[in-house]
Order: structure tokens, then sequence, then C-alpha cells
């Protein structure tokens, strides 16, 4: 794979080298050929001395010598002698044509590097050997409007690498201001090109997922496509807004496409009907590290939708679905049917027809901002208790929406961001979020509730894990060479065993089976993927595990080892006995207990997950 | 007939032709070989290279090698000349000669793979 990376590369350069040569061709050779003409008559028309006397012509060497400053301009005026009148004329004819024809050269490479064409070729080839040298891991994400730039900074949050593609200078413009951690490869051009997003990487071993999300639902689905034919082991997450486009697409895989309204009305109908299974939802694909939002749950009851668009469809039939009853207003598409108020739902009026007084809840989906607004002061004023949610089109708007405090705030860019970066970064995870519908109430809420204790007040840390020699070397030879390596053993502590991490085990893939929230005791093997969630400190601890073998070998007996590479391959054939972890009821202080000065080292733990 | 054709050909074999006109007879007589007829085989292979940019294929690419390694020699050769004729005392000495037509050798050599590479592509065309 590398070799070919290499010679799209090559492949680039050579095309902008080639379009120099070819375009530079006939006026270097009227150069040439003028330089000769000029050249060899000078050094044939015989000189005159001080006396009138003939002497011999110029050397070819000084008529060339002669040439070169005067086409060029220069004019030393350092000449072997004073000419003679045929000598003159000469160089009067050197004088024009050669100018001339310099000029013109000249002219025409200016004119090269000005070419729009020349210089696409140029950025693109510059843009393809930056990414070719990224050597992490990275993602592409087509079109940064503002659902993608909310994707690039999640990803740079996440401190992972990524590559844009746009159609629009000025967003390519404005990405370069915005503060990154490190600079990203952008480069304009349309991305439902195979030939750009192979120069963006896509056959790059290093890609890890394609993000398509540009205006245009088509060029998003060309790039689902393109992704699924050239590089099937690449996910690709593609944003369709209609409905009908998505059907369309479906051919290429399950779970490629995201639509945001149908997305979001989904969430809405799952948060009023299972509030708890949406809870759990949230927890696993908001930001990590982003503090915990309490929600208030939508009631039920007699809902008021604004606006029947796109969104308002999605919300009305899923709120429908969900055994709600609604009256929906609307102006624009009250001759479509199905809307039960004629009006904006701006003036009292029309809310008061759609029954505002025993209204529990009102959803606005109009595309403007400030219709939205008006739409809910106006039913606030009417109805204080009223529970409402409210649709934000334009980012920039975000104070007014804040301002107004509405009880849950829908943002489609910020819906798919959230999405598409929890899928995209983690794999595993979607295949966990399909498996939330089959869960109970119940069990939802208590996967939430140790969810919620492992980065107390915050959301924690979800990411994939397989089990290989790449990945976890040392968790992975041992499971090769036998040895028993548990879910326990990923969750001890690698500095305290008696002590388990923030750290959850939410589902183990061997195969084509998935394991739900595998037990302590439960056996990993080598080549299984796992989905974790913790603390950002435990993703660290648990990375001393599985890659250092002195701190697994603590882990998996007790016993400190601080032995090197030698000293492990001296005593290979001997491996360690296995001591069953210590549970951790035992060895957990009381919580009253003071804090020893042994303790004070651990003192960092003092989250832990208490079993 | 391809105008285009005629004049790479044309250019091929002058360069060709003008440095092996230059470089044949004793190596270090001053006599027999002309200066004119150097500068003119160095501007015939500086018009052959530039007539050779452009091709994009591996023939093309050798073409272009060969003529490059000419000029090289062609231009060593020409400033030997230039430095004997006008910077020493006693002007063009069979020593100085000797440098100038072997470089010039060297580049024949080059022009005349450049033949045989043009003379093996009709050969391929076969018509």
């Amino acid at each position: 794979m590398p070799s070919h990376t290499a010679a799209t590369r090559q492949a680039v350069l050579s095309d902008v080298f080639y379009l120099v040569l070819r375009r530079m061709r006939f006026p270097l050779l009227l150069v040439i050929g003028v330089y000769t003409f000029c050249t060899a008559g000078l050094s044939m028309i015989p000189g005159t001395d001080a006396n009138g006397d003939p002497t011999a012509p110029l050397t070819v060497f000084e008529a060339f010598y002669v040439v070169s400053y005067t086409s060029t301009t220069i004019g030393f005026g350092e000449v072997p002698g004073p000419y003679n009148a045929a000598q003159r004329m000469w160089m009067t004819m050197t004088i024009y044509v050669s100018v001339a024809v310099w000029t013109y050269s000249l002219f025409n490479v200016i004119a090269l590097l000005q070419d729009q064409g020349f210089q696409n070729a140029v950025k693109i080839s510059r843009f393809a050997r930056r990414v070719g040298q990224m050597r992490q891991p990275f993602y592409i994400v087509c079109g940064i409007g503002e659902t993608g730039r909310l994707v690039c900074h999640g990803l740079d949050h996440l401190g992972l690498r990524f590559v844009a593609i746009d159609e629009d200078p000025l967003r390519i413009q404005e990405m370069r201001l915005d503060e990154f951690s490190l600079d990203p490869p952008a480069v304009e051009g349309d991305a439902s090109q195979p030939g750009l997003l192979e120069h963006a990487g896509l056959l790059n071993p290093n890609c890890r997922g394609v993000v398509a999300l540009t205006d245009d639902d088509r060029s998003n689905q060309a790039i689902a496509v393109t992704v699924r034919l050239l590089s099937p082991r690449v996910p690709v997450l593609a944003r369709i807004r209609n409905a009908e486009t998505e059907t369309h697409i479906g051919v290429f895989g399950g779970d490629v496409v995201i639509n945001p309204f149908e997305r979001f009305a989904e969430y809405l109908a799952a948060a009023i009907a299972a509030p708890e299974r949406y809870r759990l939802r949230e927890m696993l694909t908001a930001l990590a590290g982003a503090p915990i939002i309490p929600l208030t749950r939508p009631p039920k009851g007699h809902w008021i939708m604004c606006g029947y668009g796109r969104f308002g469809h999605a919300v009305t039939e899923s709120l429908r679905a969900a055994g709600m009853d609604i009256s929906v207003v609307d102006n624009l598409h009250f001759d479509e049917g199905g809307v039960d108020v004629r009006g904006t739902g701006i003036s009292s009026e029309d809310l008061k027809a759609a029954g505002i007084d025993r209204a529990v809840g009102l959803v606005t989906g109009n595309a403007s901002d400030t219709k939205n607004l008006a739409i809910a002061v106006t039913a606030r004023a009417l109805n204080h208790n009223l529970y409402i949610i409210n649709r934000q089109n334009q980012l920039n708007n975000g104070p007014l929406f804040e301002a107004f405090h509405q009880d849950l705030l829908m943002v489609p860019s910020r819906v798919v961001a959230q999405e598409f970066l929890a899928r995209i970064t983690t794999p595993m995870l979607s295949r966990f979020l399909r498996l939330i519908p089959q869960l109970s109430e119940a069990r939802s809420a208590a996967i939430y509730a140790e969810l919620a204790k492992l980065d107390p007040g915050r959301h924690p840390e979800v990411w994939d894990l397989t089990i290989s020699p790449q990945c976890s070397p040392a968790a992975a030879e041992l499971t090769q060479a036998g040895g028993r390596f548990t879910v326990g053993h990923l969750r001890a502590d690698p500095f305290d065993r008696g002590r388990r991490m923030g750290l959850m085990v939410l589902l183990v893939r061997r195969g084509n089976t998935s394991f739900q929230l595998p037990t302590d005791d439960f056996l990993l093997q080598l080549g299984d993927r796992l989905l974790l969630a913790g603390s950002p400190r435990a993703k660290r601890h648990v990375e001393l595990t599985l890659d250092n073998p002195n701190h697994l070998n603590y882990v998996l007996t007790g016993q400190e080892s601080r032995g090197g590479a030698v000293w492990r391959w001296l005593t290979r054939k001997h491996p360690p006995e296995v001591v069953p972890l210590p549970s951790p009821q035992e060895v957990l202080p009381p919580l009253t207990q003071d804090v020893g000065p042994d303790d004070l080292n651990h003192d960092f733990n003092t989250f832990d997950y208490r079993g | 007939m391809n105008l285009e054709k005629v004049v790479f050909g044309f250019f091929i074999t002058l360069a060709a032709a003008l440095n092996f006109g230059f470089w044949t007879g004793p190596i270090d007589n001053v006599m027999v070989h002309n200066g004119a007829e150097l500068a003119a085989a160095l501007v015939a292979s500086l018009v052959a290279t530039v007539l050779k940019f452009g091709d994009r294929t591996q023939l093309g690419a050798v073409h272009l090698a060969t003529s490059l390694v000419a000029d090289l020699q062609l231009v060593v050769a020409a400033i030997v000349w230039v430095w004997a004729h006008e910077m020493t005392s006693d002007g063009m000495t069979p020593a100085h000669m000797s440098i100038v037509v072997s470089m010039s050798g060297g580049a024949l050599l080059a022009n005349f793979i450049s033949v045989v590479l043009m003379v093996s592509e009709i050969v391929q065309v076969r018509r």
C-alpha cells in the first residue's frame, strides 16, 4: 500500500514538472534559435581597428557574451573594441529581436505561474505531499461548513489528525485561521472526485475514516460509494438531508448515513418514551470530558409543532409513534395536508387555536432562527410551564438561544457532528448504540449509573481496543502463549492491583459474536475487539498494563518485576504463576480512614470504582 | 508525414552528425577540429533537448536523459575550448584539444544512443 501512495504522489509532482516543460518548449526553442543566429552573425562580421584597418571578427565566445548581455537588457557596454558600421547594424537587429524574444519567454513563464490549472496542480501536489508525510492515523473530512468545522474541532480536541477538502476556497481560508493544535492539510476541490480522495490519502494505510459533509447530498453519496469501492476497510459516514437519497445509498452499507432531522426526531421521541435509553446514548456520544448536563424529561401530553418541513414531519411522526397528541401549525405547507392550524405561530391566535392552554410542550422547527425564537417567546407568555424545544439553524445565533433558556435545543449541525465523531473515532460504539433499543429502561439506567461514576460530572472517554501485537503487545503475547487475561485484569490498577480503575468494558467482539458488558471473569483472547469507557487517567493506565510486560506481570501475579527485554527472554520458559486478583472490597480502605503516607502516592485514585 | 516528427528527427540526427564531424580525426591534432562546428553541435544539441521536453513516456524520459548528457559534455568541451583559446599564452595546444575532443566523443556516444532510441521507436511502429 505505501508504494501505491508513493506512486500517486510522484504522479502529481511529475504532472507539474511536465506541465512546465511542455509549456516552455516553444519559448526556449525560440531563444536558442535567436541566440544562435545573432551570435553567428556577430562572429562573422570583420571588425575595424583605430587606424581603419580590418581586424578579425569577434570569436564565437565573445559574440555569445555580447548577445547575452544585450538580450537580457543588462547592457554592460563592455566590448572588446569600438564596432564598425556593419557590426553596429547587426547589433541593432540583435537588440530588437533578442530583447523581444526574451520578454516573450519571460511573460510565458509568468503566465504559466498565474495559470489556474497550474496553480491547482501545484496546490494539489503540495497537499498530497503533506498527506503522504503523515505518519499518525488520520481522518478525511469532506466539506467544512458548520458541521464539518465542528467535526474538525472535535477530532482536534481528541488529539486526532485530519485532512480537509472543500469546494469553497473561502472556507479553506477561514479554516486556516482557526486554531488547531496541528495545522491540518486542506485543499479546495470536489471531494466526490476519486482522484482527489486518493490524494487526500484514502488509500493510505493510516486513513481511519471518511466523513462526507458537503452541502450536496449527491456529492456525499458519491463520496460514500467511492470509499466503499476503493477502500472497503475504511469506514465512511455521509450526511444525507433528503430521505429519498438515503434509501438509495443504503445499498452500500448499513450505517453510512445520518439524516439530522430524523435522527433528532428519533432521539426526541426516545427522550419522551424511553428517557433512560436516551440518556445512555447521550452519555456515550457526547464529547469526552464535557460536563454532563442534566436533562429534564419531556412531558407526555398534548404537543404543538410549529413548522411542518422535513424536521416537522420527522418530529410529528416520532411523537405520534410515542403516543403523543400533536397539533401542527404551519403557513407554507398548509396545502400539502397534515397541518391543523394555518398560521406561522408567531401570533397568539394561532397558538390558542392549536390548544396552547392544555399543551405540555412546543417544538419550533422553522428554518429561520428569529422566527423560531419569536414563536417560543409568544408561547411562553401564553403558557409559562410549557416544555419548549427550539431548532437552531445558525451556529452564530447561539447567544440568542442561550438567553432564551429553552428546555431542549436542537442544532442540526451539532447533532450530526457529535454522532459522526463518536462513530468514526470508535467504530465499536456504533455496534453498541445499535444494541441500546434492545435494552430495558432499568438496565439502561443501571449502565448509565455505572458510566456516570467513571469520571464524575463529566462524559467518560470511549475508545476501541484490539488485543493484538500492534495495539497491546504485552497482553497479546500473554494471550498468545495461552495465559489467562481477564476483564478484571484490564480493570485492575497497574500500581495497586487491589483497586479497580474507573474503567468499564461495554462490549467485546470476537469474530462475529458480541458479548455485552462482560464480567470481571470474562477471559479475553487474541484478536478480541473491545469497547471501553473510562476516565482519561484510566485510559492512560490501561495502556500501561497492555504495553508494558512488567506492569502486566504485576497485575497478574502481584509481584513487582523490573526486568528488561533480556531478562524476560531468559525467563520466557517459566511463565509467571497467576495469583487470583484480590477482590476490591477487601483491600479498599473504609471511606473515613485517614490517608496514610503510603496511600498519598495513589490518592489520585480516590474516585475509583468501588464495586 | 508529420512535421513535428521531421523536425524532431532532423535535430537529433543533426546533433549527432555535427558532433561526429567535429570529433572525427586524430584526437590531438589542432588543425583537424573546427571550433565553429563545436558551437553548431552544442546549439543543435540544446535544440534537441528542448524538443524532448514534455514527453511523459519511459522512452521520452531516456531520450531527455541522453540529450542532457550530451549537453553537459559539449558545454564542458566549449568552456575548455574558450579557456585554451583566450586565456593561455600559447593558444590551443594538442593537450587542450585532446580534452575537448574526448569530451565531444562522450557526447557523441549520448547522441548515438538518442539516434538508436529514435530508430527503435520507428521500428516498433512497423510502417
